[in-house]
């Protein structure tokens, strides 16, 4: 940035000359003012229409929130953060043009916010190419697996194989050794099956029964007999417009003499456990990113960060109770906004001239303190992977609220790096 | 069809005239500033927030236009002739000249048919439809298209070749007030009337192209086609598949239409050439129909955005009539009772259409077969076809969808 200023300034000033007036010096005044202290513009990669509209609208408000708790507190580095939000439809080629828009037309610092992994791995290369700093808010595990580059980075919310891994050691001991998966039969489904497999194994564990459903399958009793009498926990992690349907043919199936069930909130992230049909979940466990409903030992920076974003202690919106938000991913984005504010004061960031010096800076994080900008909880940063470790909840419903019953360590949540990022040039 | 006896029949379509007639200047007026705030929007579009639901361009454009200015004019009449950015300053500028060419009489409304395809394929399959900026190049290039070929054959040129005109008054026609708001009936009576071929194949256009924009949401089309609905590829990714979707939706349907038609005139003893270009209309009820239970929910969310950046029209954080930043919400849709309000009023809609078109069909083939006896046999496959689509158009309103 400040070599476009003193471009624009020297141009300017050349056509001050030539015009030989004085009308454009206040113009030129304030440019020569402002050098230093412009704004910083975030640009935000936005998942605004398509699948990812819910994850969307909450990424958005968060983003809005953190941004306004941003500059209330004197900006980054003294100079204020603007947000420029573009809509990549949810779609991977979208995405690339969408950075190249951020790059070319806007001319932003950096980009943040995708979720959806297939639009990740879509743009990630050309935020490579372009040499944009990339924060993504994504969960997949597609940036510690080595598959992105070193533009990439995910520091706000912890991928799912460090979330599944971690999900292994209670199970096992708490709810059953033999576990049941159903999954939807593609990469998201895949992940669960693969890593959980191998987790819940190394605690004692088993996987006895692997039932992928093709992902345009709209009913499902019929996949249920697949489910071995003997087993103690059904792993379920649908998602879709489905999932009610899913869930309301399990519990009419076991009829509340099944085996315990075992979910991940995903499922049902934007959905009221008050729907019709998601009473049969009541005593089912769920894996949360956090809490959706206010726990008793809610934390004071968790309580600042609902109000500030305007969430209630039952995770819904305060001016609608029933417009339930995307609670256990979208601090994800708050506590990227964190990491991008302390990453740019670190290094000095100045301009895009400073990029590599920002994603070094990041890189050098490592332990992060539960704070009003990590309100989720302590995490533990890895440089060499490009991705975060923190605590992960496991949450039981009773009276249709999500009751906590454990927290993970961040040690629970390591395994040994895939990739180390910081080998790669700028 | 033939439950209902003739009399009755007759009586349901008998129109009173309607003393509503809007004076010229008071059009010209409307359309005048139609034109202003066009040009508004698309300075907003080019230099406004980029965020699409933040920008008053598509805004206005998807849910002010397309979602609820359509179904409105199926309520109300023709509304397009008045608010449409054309008419008035081609009033005001050209209108006393005479027009330096004449639009040649054998292209007739096929041009209106061409570019109303051309539409819906933008709708359908274009990878961003709702990006400001594409948006706003998309419109001005339009627009004076438009007025570039009024300029050229006179103000009658725009009725009869631009898209959203050919739209409105063919779904004014669903009005109680017929497309020209000048007599009143039944909803629909306005349907029962015979078409030239290229605005009769309009109709079964705006029929097939809604249901495939329906249609193509489906976990059923995503599973035909190999697509997870779970991780949609992105509307870039199936722009191709979406655009032989629906030619094709649109060529079955005519030629699904076309063979009922052939079995009808020959059962009931008509020619088939005049009752297709009759009996054609009639699908417009279903058709506006399932336009507003296709854009309910959209239009439900989207008319708070809507309202929201007419409050902060440059995304600012300004607060203008007393609304700015407001919590978008979609809590309805967590919420049973309102669910199920909406799926009631969804398959209202669509019944609703149905039964308006099954009426006007039957009004129009009592006239166009020779007796009652064959009247009654040649409404047959005309019954079995619209009873067919009310099936398919509820069964689409509940499909699972994804994208």
């Amino acid at each position: 940035m400040t070599t476009r200023s003193a471009l624009t300034r020297r141009t300017a000033m050349a056509g001050l000359a030539a015009a030989g007036t004085g009308a454009l010096m206040p113009g030129v005044a304030r440019m020569a003012h402002a050098q230093g202290s412009d704004p910083l513009t975030l640009g935000f990669q936005l998942h605004r229409t398509g699948i990812g509209a819910a994850y969307g609208r909450w990424y958005e408000r968060v983003a809005t929130a953190a941004v306004k708790r941003l500059n209330e507190q004197g900006g980054i580095a003294g100079r204020e953060v603007r947000l420029i939000a573009e809509d990549d439809g949810t779609d991977p080629r979208r995405g690339a043009e969408v950075l190249e828009r951020f790059a070319n037309l806007h001319e932003v610092d950096l980009v943040f916010g995708p979720l959806y992994s297939h639009v990740v791995i879509g743009s990630a290369p050309r935020a490579g190419e372009l040499k944009m700093p990339y924060f993504v808010v994504s969960e997949g595990h597609h940036v510690a697996s080595g598959m992105l580059n070193r533009y990439t980075l995910q520091p706000g919310i912890t991928d799912v194989k460090s979330q599944v891994q971690s999900m292994a050691p209670y199970i096992a001991g708490n709810v059953g050794k033999k576990v049941a998966m159903i999954y939807p039969d593609f990469a998201f489904g895949h992940d669960h099956r693969d890593f959980f497999t191998q987790a819940i194994a190394a605690q004692g564990g088993e996987v006895i029964a692997q039932i992928p459903i093709p992902p345009t399958e709209t009913t499902f009793t019929r996949y249920f007999p697949q489910i071995p009498r003997d087993t103690d926990v059904v792993y379920h992690v649908m998602v879709g417009p489905a999932v009610l349907t899913f869930v309301r043919e399990l519990g009419e199936f076991f009829g509340g003499r099944g085996p315990e069930l075992f979910g991940f909130i995903d499922s049902l992230e934007a959905v009221s456990l008050s729907s019709s049909g998601l009473e049969f979940l009541e005593g089912s466990y769920f894996w949360e990113g956090m809490p959706r409903f206010a726990q008793p030992d809610q934390t004071e920076h968790e309580a600042r960060y609902r109000e500030a974003v305007g969430v209630d202690e039952n995770g819904a919106s305060v001016s609608d109770p029933r417009d339930v938000s995307t609670y256990a991913h979208m601090f994800g984005v708050w506590e990227t906004l964190s990491v991008i504010k302390a990453g740019m004061e670190t290094s000095g960031y100045t301009g895009p001239s400073d990029r590599p010096a920002l994603i070094e800076a990041v890189e050098a994080m490592s332990d992060i303190p539960l704070s009003d900008d990590h309100p989720q909880g302590d995490k533990i940063f890895n440089g060499r992977t490009h991705q975060v470790f923190g605590r992960q909840s496991i949450s039981r419903v009773e009276d249709g609220r999500l009751v906590r019953v454990h927290e993970t360590s961040i040690e629970d949540t390591l395994y040994e790096d895939e990739v180390d990022y910081t080998t790669q040039s700028f | 069809m033939g439950i209902l006896p003739p009399p009755t029949v007759a009586a349901l379509f008998r129109t009173r005239p309607l003393r509503l007639t809007l004076p010229s200047w008071l059009s010209t007026a409307t359309s005048l500033l139609s034109t202003v705030v066009l040009c508004a929007l698309l300075i907003l579009g080019t230099v406004g927030p980029p965020d699409p639901l933040a920008n008053l361009l598509p805004l206005t454009i998807w849910t002010g236009v397309w979602a609820i200015g359509v179904t409105a004019c199926a309520l109300f009449g023709d509304l397009w002739r008045h608010a449409n950015p054309w008419s008035g300053l081609y009033r005001v500028t050209l209108g006393t000249l005479p027009p330096p060419l004449r639009w040649p009489e054998r292209l007739g409304d096929w041009a209106g048919l061409a570019v109303l395809m051309g539409v819906f394929a933008f709708v359908v399959a274009d990878p961003a439809p709702t990006d400001p900026r594409r948006l706003a190049v998309i419109v001005t290039l339009y627009w004076v298209v438009v007025f570039g070929g009024m300029a050229l054959f006179g103000e009658h040129w725009r009725p009869r070749a631009e898209a959203l005109s050919v739209l409105s008054r063919l779904m004014g026609r669903v009005s109680a007030l017929g497309a020209r708001g000048n007599r009143v009936a039944l909803p629909g009576w306005d349907t029962a009337r015979a078409m030239r071929m290229p605005m009769a194949l309009a109709c079964l256009a705006i029929l097939a192209a809604g249901s495939f924009d329906g249609l193509k949401e489906t976990f059923w089309w995503m599973g035909l086609n190999g697509i997870n609905p779970l991780e949609f590829p992105g509307r870039s990714a199936v722009r191709n598949l979406s655009l032989v979707g629906l030619f094709g939706a649109t060529l079955t349907m005519v030629a699904v239409f076309a063979a009922t038609i052939a079995l009808s005139a020959r059962m009931g003893g008509a020619s088939p050439g005049p009752l297709f270009r009759a009996v054609a209309p009639t699908v417009l009820p279903i058709a506006a129909g399932y336009h507003a239970a296709h854009y309910l929910v959209a239009t439900l969310v989207e008319a708070q955005y809507l309202r929201a950046a007419l409050g902060d029209p440059l995304d600012t954080g300004a607060r203008l009539f007393g609304a700015g930043r407001v919590a978008v919400t979609t809590g309805f849709l967590n919420d049973t009772a309102s669910v199920k309000a909406i799926w009631l009023g969804q398959a209202g809609l669509v019944v609703a259409g149905h039964v308006l078109s099954v009426l006007a069909c039957h009004y129009v083939t009592l006239r166009h077969f020779p007796d009652r006896r064959g009247a009654a046999r040649g409404q047959i496959p005309l019954a079995v076809f619209m009873l067919g689509y009310t099936w398919f158009g509820l069964w689409l309103l509940a499909a699972a969808r994804g994208a």
